[in-house]
């Protein structure tokens, strides 16, 4: 079921937004690069909500001492643990196949953004 | 977000939390507590505690939980109200210990009159400021490092009925040595176990901190190691034989390896101190205690092995390192299919026993 969360606008401003839809926590996230995804709202490690953490961009390199910027993951960190989720997938970047975040369809329709559940 | 237990609502689980860090939000917070020759320092000629530790984490809030900012901005685990809500209160726990984090008193290095008298005031803010205002807060005595005035100060303190422990942090030396016997002798000689928790210059075998944070916290068990292989070989325990000690945050998987390792140097070299009567496995069973945080997201399977091999069941205490990133809830510690008693120990009855409370 799809579901109207907000305007747009509104995410350009805060970046992330929490909100339950159906009795479940989702929180919803404004891209770097304007696209909009949404993962359940608890860590699946402890349980906080992922939307009292940060949005980052995530950080790479090959050898000792090296760090680059990857243009293309932005991470949502977890308030307590620091575990790191991609936004666009729900996986985690330490074991993508084993921990992940559930994620829900986005569209963005005349200005509002739906989730569909 | 777990969700408050209404006060109304009996308790579904006994809780009792032994590492709780509350903190001053600035040194100003000690002034009330300082003679007139240490308050100057502060208020007239910018004295700020050493800060040793050279890492800082890419997170909002840093070394704290993201959510643990009080609303006026300062710092986190400095206002009661908000540590209430947050863990007191909504996990119902019966009581909760207050580690600190100013053990930068204890463990620095020069200037000892100041450092006694800046314990001293820790000590006197965290009576009127925390253990006044909530009965289920229980505190540790901070303590200068030389031992005549660290006996001085638990003389001082320990008839407070709410302070039931002698904080140690982990530093750089190691507190088994005979020079530090008269603060255990003063802590037995009040009932108070003693806890030991790492410093922020905690070091260890290869190289002071290492180059990264995540190196050096996955070291902390090597200086807690160091601990205890200290108190156990100066005999500690055998001039104190029931004092308790417990080794706050520095994991427990370690331990029944330490066990058996000193067990068998124990055999051979037995001759060097003879003044160890008994097994070193037996001193880590009767006076040696754990916490659980960090959790390390052992199975049930992986847990139980430990227990069978540490062969007992009242080493463990929960702990939930509140407000630090790392804090582990009640609720998400344990696994799950483990023997209900175990659970009962580990989530309160070791801690009361250890505490020596009711």
């Amino acid at each position: 079921m799809k579901h109207r969360v907000c305007r747009y606008e509104a995410l350009e401003q805060t970046g992330k937004l929490a909100l339950q839809l159906d009795h479940k926590p989702v929180v919803v996230i404004r891209a770097h690069d304007g696209t909009v995804h949404a993962l359940r709202d608890v860590c699946p490690h402890k349980g906080p909500c992922l939307s009292a953490g940060m949005i980052d961009r995530n950080c790479t390199g090959d050898t000792t001492g090296e760090y680059q910027f990857d243009p293309d993951t932005e991470v949502l960190r977890c308030p307590w643990h620091s575990w790191e989720f991609d936004i666009r997938t729900g996986r985690s970047l330490f074991a993508p196949e084993k921990v992940r975040v559930k994620t829900y369809p986005v569209t963005i329709e005349d200005g509002d953004v739906f989730v569909d559940l | 977000m777990s969700t408050p237990n209404p006060a109304s609502a009996p308790r579904t689980q006994r809780l009792i939390d032994t590492d709780i860090h509350h903190e001053i939000r600035s040194t100003r917070d000690l002034l009330p507590y300082l003679s007139d020759q240490w308050k100057r320092y502060i208020t007239d000629y910018g004295w700020v505690p050493e800060r040793p530790i050279p890492f800082n984490q890419i997170r909002k809030e840093t070394k704290y939980r993201m959510d643990t900012r009080p609303a006026d901005g300062s710092t986190p685990g400095s206002s009661y109200e908000l540590l209430r809500d947050q863990l007191l209160d909504q996990y119902d726990f019966e009581y909760g210990v207050l580690t600190g984090w100013f053990y930068e008193a204890t463990v620095c290095k020069g200037w000892y009159e100041f450092a006694a008298a800046r314990a001293s005031a820790y000590n006197d803010y965290t009576v009127e400021h925390w253990l006044d205002r909530d009965k289920r807060l229980l505190g540790s005595i901070t303590i200068p490092r030389e031992p005549q005035a660290a006996v001085r100060e638990i003389d001082r303190m320990a008839a407070h009925p709410q302070m039931k422990q002698v904080m140690l942090p982990i530093s750089d030396f190691a507190w088994g040595d005979p020079q530090y016997h008269p603060i255990f002798e003063a802590a037995h000689r009040h009932g108070l176990p003693v806890a030991m928790h790492l410093s922020a210059i905690i070091t260890a075998q290869g190289g002071d901190f290492l180059r990264y944070y995540v190196a050096w916290r996955s070291l902390h068990p090597q200086a807690y190691m160091t601990q205890t292989i200290s108190l156990i070989t100066n005999g500690v325990f055998d001039k104190f034989p029931d004092l308790k000690v417990s080794l706050v945050e520095g994991g427990f998987e370690w331990v029944p390896f330490m066990m058996h390792r000193m067990d068998s140097a124990y055999k051979a070299l037995r001759q060097e101190t003879p003044w160890v009567k008994r097994m070193p496995s037996d001193y880590f069973r009767d006076n040696l205690r754990f916490t659980t945080q960090p959790w390390d997201d052992l199975t049930a399977e992986q847990f139980m092995s430990i227990i069978g091999l540490m062969e007992s069941e009242d080493m463990i205490m929960y702990a939930s390192d509140y407000p630090h990133w790392d804090f582990d809830s009640p609720h998400r510690t344990l696994p799950a299919k483990i023997p209900e008693t175990l659970r009962q120990k580990i989530m309160h009855q070791n801690a009361r026993d250890f505490l020596r409370l009711p």
